[in-house]
């Protein structure tokens, strides 16, 4: 018998065609290249929401009923973009009310006589009255004006007014007390950018995972694996393999961030707003969560994908899963709103919205080491777990074909390894 | 390729295995040794246990009583896997994949390194007549290249024990002759080769010594000889030049205290059953005498697929999945 000692463990040998699978396949060269582009995007649109303060140009009639600020506030708004009509205030409700139907203007304002005086109301009505920022823009404008109105009857001279009613400049700067903090907006666009990053690449990796298990199981390969591997070991490897594809791709997109955040102002001048610099400590924490929280998912749909035998079975047993992905990406407002809040610190320590959610918290500067640290150690223990219970459920389900099993027979697969 | 057995010189001991799914008893107390060398065919009908007991010695499952032992002390997986072919039933390649690098991978999985792993399989694909595919892509290949390339796969490590569990079925003529070749070739350089099937043709065409199972219990072992003489039955074909020779052959056969039948097969040939108390020399000795000299006298053995029935019962002999034995010249 010839002896030979392995070098290679098995695992590793698992993982390299994973990875070289992947490497090679034009969806990981395009996504690699689509992902940067994608990325830009999503923090180009909240920058063109804040820089289109103008409203977008607005379409809104003015009624004015005797108030007498409604033709400087329509040139007002005129100066901004909006286009303003003004309509007789004997104008038929119901003739407005077409209009806005018809979708001749986004909606109408109605001045009444006594608004000045602060008895009467204003009232908007239009499909656009959702919108915070268009509303924002109208109530701050027709209250510079009614203002204006108000101060000239005090007998303020116009050139008074104007220097009485001039907006002091203003900056919203995130700090949580340490250093004088980065641009709010940024801060934020920046986080939300960590959060994407994280999101697309666990998911679109682990469920990359509970493919390459279900075609394995479809090609009937696996068999001739689990002669030569345990069922633990062609697991690990699939999951270290498919991870590698997808921590470069990280890291590549990370380099692109990285590289934006540092000469964004360099390369798309005014229109790209320096992002605040990513320091090593916080790539370190991003990297931390996007490998646990990789396991932790891929764990999961590695063992789905050992309990089915086909794609089609497959999508309708992640059900599950995909609740616990849709949470956290839910939650997101409630930890950019006060990171430093409880709804924020408990988000952060449950395992399956942790690893999308601490990252931005920790952007946000709102996560102290203690809460870092800790939620991390849930992170491990956790994924730690679930890796066991998974390969249970893998070591039996590779092997099964036809009925999916219930969640009966999946505790007895846990149980009686 | 001999049968004997240098002591304690395994390829497979199997010392009272049983394995349930359930309720369901799949293997029940098994004792079986395969000696090297051999090609040894584990025989019995669908359901019988043959998958279950080839998964159990490459450690896909793992017995629930008993030991299995592999070449000499191995325990299956992680030990003895290097020194293990296995085609499993359900056969597959990744289809994306190039010829040469599954096969490779293949022999990875079982200890080679890379650089050997790739040397090994190029030689076993080239000698299978895959020298031009080396490149390709599985998917685009035929059927018959994919099994071809399953082969390579299988044996790309050198294996001293090669495992193959229904290795017949699916392939087409051309390919169960190249499989055939393959697994002589094997014994002869003194490899162990185990082969499961249920079409018992394959098996007297080809294997050493068998295994009977039923019911997940063995029901008969030993070398094909041995298993074909015990289960003589004494009965005597003759054949002689002419037909006037052969009745007068019959008149003295027919005899009661000679034979219990006597049968006319044809003009020339005939079968008689002796009596329990007459050997077949004396019934030679007899018809020289009478100057009645038969061209042809064979004790007939009975085939293995009579054994077979004998001992599982007819109904399991007509096994449902599988194709008519293809006829291939040894």
């Amino acid at each position: 018998m010839s002896q030979r000692k392995s070098r290679t463990p098995v695992w590793w040998v698992i993982a390299r065609r994973e990875l070289l699978e992947r490497l090679r396949s034009r969806w990981f060269i395009v996504t690699t290249l689509l992902g940067p582009l994608l990325l830009i995007g999503a923090m180009a649109v909240p920058v063109l929401i804040a820089s289109s303060s103008g409203g977008g140009g607005a379409r809104i009639t003015i009624v004015d009923e005797g108030s007498g600020v409604g033709s400087t506030l329509a040139a007002d708004l005129s100066a901004m973009g909006w286009r303003v009509d003004t309509a007789a205030p004997t104008t038929p409700e119901s003739e407005l009310l077409a209009d806005v139907a018809a979708d001749k203007v986004d909606g109408f304002l109605r001045l009444p006589a006594d608004l000045v005086s602060g008895q009467g109301r204003a009232v908007y009505q239009g499909d656009n009255a959702a919108s915070p920022v268009t509303m924002g823009i109208l109530s701050e404008r027709l209250a510079r004006t009614v203002t204006s109105v108000r101060l000239t009857q005090l007998g303020l001279a116009r050139s008074a007014i104007q220097v009485a009613l001039s907006r002091p400049a203003f900056e919203a700067r995130h700090t949580t007390g340490r250093g004088e903090g980065a641009r709010g907006d940024l801060v934020f666009v920046l986080g939300y950018a960590v959060v994407f990053i994280l999101y697309m690449s666990i998911v679109i990796y682990a469920v990359n995972v509970m493919r390459a298990v279900v075609g394995e199981k479809a090609n009937k390969v696996v068999e001739v694996l689990l002669s030569a591997v345990k069922p633990e070991a062609l697991m690990l490897g699939k999951i270290l393999g498919v991870g590698l594809a997808g921590l470069l791709q990280v890291a590549i997109w990370t380099t692109v961030i990285v590289v934006l955040s540092t000469f964004g102002g360099d390369i798309f001048g005014a229109a790209m707003p320096t992002l605040p610099a990513v320091d090593l400590g916080t790539l370190l924490v991003i990297l931390a969560y996007f490998v646990l929280g990789y396991f932790f998912f891929a764990s999961l749909y590695a063992a789905i994908g050992a309990m089915v035998s086909s794609e089609q079975e497959a999508q309708q047993a992640q059900g599950p899963v995909v609740i616990l992905l849709v949470i956290p990406i839910a939650c997101i407002q409630l930890v950019a709103n006060d990171p430093r809040g409880n709804a924020a610190e408990v988000l952060t320590q449950i395992p399956f919205t942790s690893p999308f959610l601490m990252p931005m918290r920790y952007l946000l500067d709102g996560a102290s080491l203690g809460s870092l640290l800790g939620s991390l150690a849930i992170l491990m223990v956790s994924t730690w777990l679930l890796t066991r219970v998974a390969a249970r459920i893998f070591r039996v389900g590779i092997l099964m074909t036809g009925k999916r099993p219930n969640l009966r027979e999946l505790w007895h697969w846990v149980r009686h390894p | 390729m001999s049968l004997i057995e240098s002591a304690g010189s395994y390829a497979i001991q199997i010392e009272g295995v049983s394995k349930r799914f359930g309720t369901h008893v799949a293997i029940e107390s098994l004792s079986l040794t395969v000696p090297r060398g051999a090609i040894y065919g584990l025989l019995g009908p669908n359901g019988a246990g043959k998958s279950t007991t080839l998964r159990m010695v490459n450690d896909i499952l793992g017995p629930d009583e008993g030991t299995i032992r592999l070449l000499d002390g191995l325990r299956p997986g992680r030990e003895a896997a290097p020194h293990i072919g296995f085609l499993p039933e359900e056969r597959g390649l990744y289809p994306k994949m190039k010829v040469l690098e599954v096969a490779a991978f293949m022999g990875e999985l079982r200890g080679l390194s890379r650089r050997e792993a790739r040397a090994r399989a190029t030689a076993w694909l080239v000698k299978l007549g895959l020298g031009d595919w080396l490149g390709q892509r599985v998917q685009d290949l035929s059927k018959g290249m994919q099994q071809k390339v399953q082969f390579a796969a299988c044996l790309v490590h050198d294996p001293e024990l090669v495992i193959l569990d229904e290795p017949w079925s699916g392939l087409d003529p051309v390919n169960a002759d190249v499989l055939r070749d393959v697994v002589r070739e094997l014994a002869a350089q003194g490899k162990t080769v185990v082969l499961s099937t249920h079409v018992m043709e394959q098996a007297e065409q080809i294997c050493d010594a068998v295994a009977i199972i039923a019911g997940g219990r063995l029901v008969r072992a030993g070398p094909l000889a041995t298993l074909r003489e015990a289960a003589a039955t004494g009965r005597i074909a003759l054949a002689f030049h002419d037909p006037e020779t052969s009745a007068k052959a019959i008149a003295l056969l027919a005899d009661p205290a000679r034979t219990t039948r006597c049968t006319s097969l044809s003009e020339l040939a005939l079968e008689v059953q002796p009596q329990p108390d007459v050997r077949p020399g004396q019934l030679l000795a007899d018809l020289l005498e009478a100057g009645l000299v038969p061209r042809h006298f064979e004790e007939v053995l009975p085939t293995l697929h009579q054994i077979f029935i004998d001992l599982v019962g007819k109904g399991a002999a007509h096994p449902v999945r599988s194709p008519p034995p293809r006829e291939v010249s040894p």
